[in-house]
């Protein structure tokens, strides 16, 4: 059974998909048992996800993907 | 005999592969164009400044036009658009625009806002309320306060769901440079979050 520390060290690259099969399957085995561990883990999903909506792709200027597209016609004549 | 005979006589048109100018520019536009949103922001991210975002997302489309005959169909467009994009941003702006020193913290523990937030007492919902409470805007600028480097790691990662080595590829480092970079840009991020909870107040100190 592996601990504590060495889940929260691996648990970034674990989140990112990142480990392999193996490994990613003992981390997940540990979260399942450790209340801890799942709550930091937990915390870091909702912080990403958050941080991905609030900053996360909004629409480009309507003049600038007009002004793109005239230029893609131009390329094109 | 006579079938092949037929088959030759047959006009032979490939329409979506892109070999003639209208076939390539449908292709574009069904492809490239859609991810204008994601490029735009990106590159407001990267130039912290609506006008050069435009001019940056501009010419990172029209040099994917003209190399968009090289790019092979069924390949990953978003991460090709994206090193169209940062090699761009080095070419044409991060020369003439260099950006101030910032300094990043280099001595930030683990679970910084973790152990903030959630060593008030407060049931891991609550949390992500305190979260969810900060504006739109606090959350961008704190992503803009942190070095070019890791700050386009973080969004390449966090935003767009870039591995870390479709990360190397685009912003062409080492494997080993995209995660040191993804690790102590999301910790300063956390930081300056944590920073902008305190500036809006929305915990008790």
């Amino acid at each position: 059974m592996i601990d504590c520390e060495h889940v929260l060290r691996e648990i970034e690259l674990f989140l990112d998909r990142e480990l392999d099969a193996t490994e990613s399957k003992h981390i997940q085995e540990h979260l399942a048992e450790c209340g801890g561990c799942l709550e930091r883990k937990e915390f870091r999903v909702t912080l990403r996800k958050i941080v991905a909506k609030k900053c996360g792709p909004s629409a480009a200027p309507e003049e600038l993907v007009s002004r793109i597209r005239a230029l893609l016609s131009d390329e094109s004549s | 005999m006579a079938e092949e005979v037929h088959q030759v006589a047959k006009p032979v048109r490939l329409p979506e592969r892109g070999s003639d100018g209208a076939g390539l520019r449908a292709r574009f536009e069904r492809d490239a164009l859609p991810l204008m949103p994601n490029l735009y922001s990106a590159a407001l991210r990267m130039t912290r400044n609506p006008a050069d975002a435009e001019d940056l997302v501009q010419e990172t489309f029209l040099r994917a036009y003209r190399g968009f005959s090289g790019f092979t169909e069924g390949t990953n467009i978003k991460a090709w658009l994206y090193r169209i994009l940062t090699n761009t941003f080095i070419i044409s702006y991060r020369k003439q625009r260099r950006e101030p020193q910032t300094v990043l913290e280099d001595e930030l523990p683990e679970w910084y806002l973790y152990e903030r937030l959630g060593g008030r007492g407060a049931v891991a919902s609550a949390e992500s309320t305190v979260l969810e409470s900060i504006p739109d805007e606090d959350v961008k600028a704190a992503l803009d306060s942190l070095p070019e480097a890791f700050r386009m790691a973080v969004w390449l990662a966090d935003v767009e769901g870039f591995s870390y080595k479709e990360i190397a590829e685009i912003v062409d480092v080492p494997i080993g440079t995209v995660m040191s970079r993804l690790h102590r840009g999301r910790k300063a991020l956390e930081k300056r979050l944590w920073d902008k909870v305190k500036e809006r107040g929305l915990v008790d100190d």
